[in-house]
């Protein structure tokens, strides 16, 4: 039985975005041996970004290159993606919205990447949902800062809703990624057609 | 891949304005209207889906 499979029993999906190209190579020979399915390795965080809502899990390298691996690791924040940083960044490199994110410093051997990953993976489904309820009262108070009256204003917050509905836009899974999510949506919306709901 | 990247926007602190909070506590208690309910229950029914999936 693999140790590391999905819900679906199938290998795990790992990312791996490491531009030392040894470092990859050994990495993902490991994973291999585990019957992980590797996405990569990437030493380009834009080829790697093209991955992220097809995998498990993620493995990323701070530095990659002359850039950061931080945009991917704010996308699968997001998308509740679990991933761990295998660096040799300290934690105070790190900027403080990915606290919870684990440092691997390396080398580390594979398999405690591995268990960690599917640690995390187990968590992040026990954690409940967002709750777009508890989001609304500030959404409404962004609206009405932009509104001149208050019904143009929750006019303007049906339309931002609406338009998650419509697009079928992936909602950040996070409460508190969800409001600013929400917030960035409505500043979109209003510029877009604010001046229809005015009266 | 560009433009994602450059849209990827990180979580700041809870930027609300401090002369807003008594505002956003009034609003707290007003009744929600119930159009913006039922799409935030729309909205809630497909987060619970993606969890799931």
């Amino acid at each position: 039985m693999n140790e590391f499979a999905n819900r679906t029993g199938a290998p795990l999906r790992v990312l791996v975005v490491e531009d030392d190209f040894i470092l990859a190579s050994g990495l993902r020979a490991e994973l291999i041996r585990m019957d992980a399915e590797v996405v990569g390795p990437f030493g380009d965080i834009h080829e790697a970004i093209q991955h992220i809502g097809n995998i498990d899990a993620a493995i990323l390298d701070v530095r990659v290159r002359e850039e950061t691996a931080f945009p991917i690791a704010d996308c699968l924040l997001n998308s509740r993606t679990p991933f761990l940083f295998y660096t040799a960044f300290a934690k105070t490199d790190i900027p403080g919205r990915f606290g919870n994110i684990e440092r691997f410093s390396k080398p580390t051997e594979g398999r405690l990447l591995m268990r960690h990953l599917q640690q995390r993976r187990q968590s992040v489904r026990e954690e409940p949902p967002a709750d777009v309820a508890a989001a609304l009262p500030r959404l409404r108070l962004e609206a009405r800062q932009l509104m001149p009256e208050d019904n143009a204003a929750d006019r303007l917050v049906e339309a931002t809703l609406q338009r998650a509905i419509d697009g079928r836009l992936a909602l950040p899974e996070r409460q508190d990624r969800l409001e600013r999510w929400f917030i960035d949506l409505l500043l979109a919306e209003y510029r877009r057609n604010g001046w229809r709901m005015m009266n | 891949m560009q433009s994602i990247l450059r849209t990827a926007r990180p979580p700041g602190p809870d930027d609300l304005r401090p002369d807003l909070a008594a505002d956003l506590e009034a609003i707290r208690r007003e009744k929600v209207p119930e159009r913006i309910l039922t799409l935030a229950r729309t909205l809630q029914r497909r987060l619970r889906e993606a969890q799931t999936d």
